[in-house]
């Protein structure tokens, strides 16, 4: 039987309400204005509702994402929640509670995929594999990851850089962008630059730093030669959004002008939320034609795509 | 080679916004306002320039081309 060629067809985003502003925490940090805005990029920080669980955030993306694709939760073959910080223990996993609280069929297939901020990057090709192998044409891939539940509020280096956010992409075979390569890596030796220690986030900020802009721009460089592509044939770079500091180190280190978007400032980064966050506002956009993404971070494991439009509007939903 | 030219080269590559090439040897990064992410950046470079690791404990003194370079020295 043919397989179904799968792709993004649809996006949903939920960001909370609630939120923190950097510039209110200068003294108690020791930072300036110009550190916050322009290495960090970010003013706000979003924080999940004290009521709100990872599966909760989940929820509500996919009503955003119903909202813009008459999407029923009767309609899924598939459900992956993209989390390393799941509901209680992660026992039960997180999207099993999803899909409780969806009301999807019992055929529906649901697991979690325990990665950071590679994991939306991963998590693409892993989806849209098993759709594929298994005749699926409608599933949905949430990202969910509150870092909120792990940061102590008095480290700088991280309380005032992550966010809490949630996506929720309809992978379909009704798509406009379908992903045409990939490229992975992973440093596990070096994975406790950045890692959950006794339930609180510690990282090595320079180790993560120099991780991401050495490495990214060479899996980017290596991904393109494998595409036989040249930078000028990427319409858009959708880096995973570390900081704006590391957005602009890799795009300085890769000598391109512009097509780096930076969507950070509002709420902060969102780990496997942030390159989805983006694609969010350019999905519907025929000016983008081929888009490269590259997700980056906890591991360390990092990986990158080449998205290709297929159509600029669905013809089904 | 590790003299003066090949350290402000190096800098340059940074992105860091400051004159790396007529900054002062002995002038100090903290007072020309640069900060943590900036020398990230500017330790970056030199690592790769000249093929050394800068653990973290030894950045806190390393805040002006000349000690960077008499760092070079000592460590390459």
């Amino acid at each position: 039987m043919l397989e179904q060629e799968i792709g993004i067809a649809e996006i949903g985003v939920y960001i909370p309400t609630r939120r923190e502003s950097n510039h209110e925490k200068r003294e108690l940090l020791d930072v300036d204005d110009n550190f916050i805005d322009n290495k960090v990029g970010v003013a706000y920080v979003t924080r999940k509702l004290d009521d709100e669980d990872t599966s909760d955030m989940c929820v509500k993306a996919f009503r955003d994402l119903a909202f813009r694709s008459n999407l029923a939760p009767e309609m899924l073959e598939c459900l992956v929640v993209v989390t390393q910080n799941p509901d209680g223990n992660g026992l039960p996993h997180t999207s099993a509670i999803v899909h409780g609280k969806l009301g999807c069929r019992p055929e529906c297939a649901a697991f979690d995929i325990s990665l950071g901020c590679s994991g939306y990057v991963y998590a693409l090709s892993i989806v849209r594999a098993f759709m594929m192998q298994n005749s699926m044409t409608r599933g949905v891939l949430f990202t969910a990851d509150p870092y909120s539940k792990i940061l102590d509020p008095l480290d700088r280096t991280t309380v005032l850089l992550f966010g809490d956010a949630a996506t929720a992409t309809l992978l379909s075979s009704d798509s406009l962008l379908a992903p045409v390569a990939f490229a992975f890596g992973t440093y596990g030796r070096d994975g406790s630059v950045l890692m959950c220690d006794g339930g609180v986030l510690k990282m090595n900020g320079r180790d993560v730093f120099n991780f991401s802009a050495r490495e990214v721009p060479k899996q980017i460089t290596h991904l393109l030669q494998k595409c036989s592509l040249s930078s000028d044939d990427i319409d858009l770079f959708v880096m995973h959004q570390g900081s704006r500091s590391i957005v602009e180190t890799i795009q300085r280190r890769l000598g391109i002008d512009g097509r780096f978007p930076l969507r950070l400032q509002e709420h902060g980064n969102t780990v496997s939320s942030s390159i989805p966050m983006i694609l969010q506002d350019i999905l519907h956009g025929s000016a983008t034609g081929t888009i490269l993404i590259s997700g980056f971070g906890v591991g360390l494991s990092w990986a990158s795509a080449i998205l290709r439009r297929t159509q600029t509007q669905r013809s089904s939903m | 080679m590790i003299n003066t030219s090949n350290v402000r080269e190096a800098l340059k590559k940074s992105g860091v916004s400051i004159d790396f090439d007529t900054l002062p040897e002995h002038a100090s990064f903290q007072d020309h306002e640069l900060d943590s992410m900036d020398m990230m950046n500017v330790f970056l470079e030199i690592e790769e320039a000249f093929g050394v690791k800068i653990p973290d404990d030894d950045i806190a003194q390393l805040d002006s081309i000349q000690s960077i370079i008499s760092y070079l020295q000592e460590n390459s």
